[in-house]
């Protein structure tokens, strides 16, 4: 370097106070982009949430009315139950100024690899000189080159190292073909490392605060050796049906890690207790009275509220196979399975915390709990597969309860905005019935669902 | 006023890595603080990239202002790997660049045809030539010879990359090189030779 060179390198090195008015300039161009870019997300996420509601509350109605419209009928009655110079050009640089767009680095990368990878001879040493140029390991260039090539590589993923070296270093293996140049090491090292690492990135940069999630959720009770109705029928074969639960949830991140979510969803179960005796009882003879003392007397459970005249005979009465009922000959016994259907609506406040992240793929344990609100609460009897009793509802389920949550999370990123996960969980229910042993069943589901960042 | 925030502990910052990789993850998030901070903690070493680029302070300015743009719009593209500073100063030559790009008259001097004095006998004076009149004396300079100086002299670029980058024969590199520094040379003279009156 000549003198004169150094003359003034040593003194335009300098930093140099910029206009007191840039910034401002700089940040209402960045306000502005931000706001624009965000005309057709916005739209697009909030479309997409309400879809998503609308889903779920389009399911949470169907869901209610399903058994209203169903082939209940009322055993009795035979009849179905209705059931986003300066000042001149200062309007430009946000809106399409070609010459910023020109400056896109991705573009330009990108025409380079297609030239390099379509390949004459003369765009391979052009590509490779290039990458010279922009040998500073951290260019915007090389880094976008290298990008391209990998993209452009990814086709060649089993080809061996010897033919990727001919194909990004010709000129390189003329003059060393056994022996790798430093450059080239550390440009197939970069490519290498730059998928994990872009991976990597991605999960570290913008994650969004917040994201919706719709899902769905096979649920059941664990314990089918206890009745949740009455202690009467745990000697009863009893069985718990997978039923579903659906809804949809919004998380907070606190970090990168830590994220509170809460939301809503609709929780169906069931219980059905086998081989149950029910007794009929015929109104006419309710009227005339001495019937009427005899049944309601003794074949009624304390934890169900009757609706109709059909009652549950408890064991004693079917062991003993009630003598008056056999002498009542208006009355009809049968053998029938007692199908307990409730229904809650589920408020949750969990945290969500990410003990494993690796590549695309999250691990996440869940803690928390829930508040329930009972919806549906119903008892019938399954006489045959087509005639269902509306029995009642049982008395000794609490209007809202509470459970303590647990849960393991496996989450795929598609983006760094849509998730898939499946989620296997345990709630442990607080004080849901009384009267009855089991009033703190344990349910486990597997929860599904898809989810998207704001 | 700016420049006066621009202090000791601006200056600090700037060799606390931890800090700058914080500063860049939350301005991949768009975080208007951090995306302030980081333009306190640099825009002075960049403005005066775009200075010896641009022909007038106006259009160092345009540049400083649109090369920052670019940088915030870019940096979800920063790998963390090397200097953040240096990539920030390529985006900003790469910007200027462009700009002048759409100036451009190119020199086809051919280095065999030059006469020049490239005898390296500035006396140490010369050193102390103002900030001011050293800056004005490259932005006076036509464009392609300011770039090529740039290039050559503040990017330590070689000829041949020059040539690559610029699309010219590195012939015509060496010698708008050279008749930059006739210039430069001609000009310090008749400004040492100004003050000394």
């Amino acid at each position: 370097m000549k003198k004169i060179d150094k003359i003034f390198k040593n003194h335009l090195s300098k930093p140099q106070n910029p206009p007191e008015d840039s910034w401002d300039f700089i940040s209402n161009a960045l306000e502005d982009k931000k706001k624009k870019k965000r005309i057709i997300p916005i739209w697009i996420y909030w479309t997409s949430a309400a879809s998503v509601l609308l889903v779920s509350f389009a399911l949470f109605q169907n869901s209610f009315g399903l058994f209203g419209n169903s082939t209940i009928q009322n055993f009795v009655n035979n009849q179905p139950k209705s059931s986003v110079k300066t000042s001149q050009k200062n309007q430009n640089i946000n809106d399409s100024n070609p010459s910023l767009e020109n400056q896109d680095l991705e573009e330009k990368s990108n025409s380079i690899v297609r030239n390099s990878s379509t390949l004459d001879s003369q765009n391979r040493a052009n590509f490779t000189a290039k990458s010279k140029i922009f040998s500073s390991e951290n260019s915007v260039y090389q880094q976008s080159i290298i990008k391209g090539v990998v993209t452009a590589m990814n086709a060649d993923v089993l080809k061996p190292k010897i033919a990727l070296r001919k194909q990004y270093f010709p000129n390189l293996e003329l003059e060393n073909p056994n022996k790798e140049s430093q450059e080239e090491v550390d440009f197939l090292l970069a490519i290498e490392n730059q998928e994990n690492k872009k991976v990597e990135i991605v999960n570290k940069i913008a994650l969004p605060k917040l994201s919706l999630t719709a899902f769905a959720a096979p649920t059941m009770i664990l314990n089918d050796k206890q009745s949740i109705l009455s202690d009467e029928f745990s000697n009863k074969k009893l069985s718990n049906d997978l039923m579903y639960a659906y809804g949809a949830q919004v998380s907070f991140a606190l970090n990168d890690k830590l994220a509170i979510r809460s939301g809503i969803s609709k929780i169906d179960l069931r219980q059905t207790t086998q081989d149950i005796q029910l007794e009929v009882m015929a109104k006419d003879n309710f009227r005339n009275g001495s019937l009427g003392v005899l049944s309601t007397a003794k074949s009624s459970n304390q934890n169900i509220n009757y609706n109709g005249n059909t009652r549950v005979m408890s064991n004693l009465e079917a062991d003993l196979f009630h003598p008056s009922a056999v002498l009542l000959t208006q009355n009809s016994q049968t053998q029938a399975d007692m199908v307990q259907d409730i229904s809650f609506v589920e408020v949750p406040i969990e945290a969500e915390y990410k003990v494993l992240s690796y590549k695309k793929i999250n691990v996440n344990l869940i803690a928390g709990g829930s508040t329930y609100f009972l919806t549906t609460n119903r008892i019938s009897a399954e006489v045959d597969r087509n005639e269902v009793v509306n029995l009642g509802k049982a008395a000794n389920l609490n209007d809202f309860n509470f459970s303590g949550n647990a849960a393991v999370k496996l989450q795929y990123n598609f983006t760094n905005k849509i998730s898939v996960h499946l989620q296997p969980n345990v709630k442990y229910l607080l004080n849901s019935s009384k009267n009855v042993n089991e009033s703190n069943p344990t349910l486990i589901g597997v929860q599904t669902g898809v989810s998207i960042g704001f | 006023m700016l420049f006066r925030h621009f202090s000791r502990n601006n200056w600090r910052d700037l060799n606390n890595k931890p800090l700058i990789n914080q500063l860049i993850l939350d301005c991949q998030k768009n975080d208007g603080q951090a995306q302030r901070k980081l333009y306190e903690m640099f825009s002075a070493v960049l403005f005066s990239v775009c200075q010896r680029y641009a022909e007038n302070p106006d259009d160092a300015k345009d540049y400083f202002q649109e090369g920052f743009i670019l940088i915030f719009q870019n940096i979800k593209k920063f790998r963390f790997e090397g200097s953040f500073e240096g990539w920030m100063k390529r985006i900003m030559v790469n910007n200027c660049l462009e700009k002048l790009r759409n100036k451009q008259t190119i020199y086809y001097d051919d280095i065999e045809n030059l006469t020049i004095d490239l005898e390296d006998n500035l006396e140490d004076e010369y050193a102390e030539m103002p900030y001011d009149l050293l800056l004005n004396a490259v932005q006076q300079l036509p464009n392609q010879y300011r770039k090529v100086f740039n290039l050559y002299v503040f990017e330590e670029m070689k000829h041949q990359e020059i040539a690559e980058l610029l699309g010219i024969s590195v012939n015509t590199s060496k010698s708008n090189l050279s008749r930059a520094r006739v210039i430069l040379k001609e000009k310090l003279i008749g400004m040492n030779n100004h003050i000394n009156k």
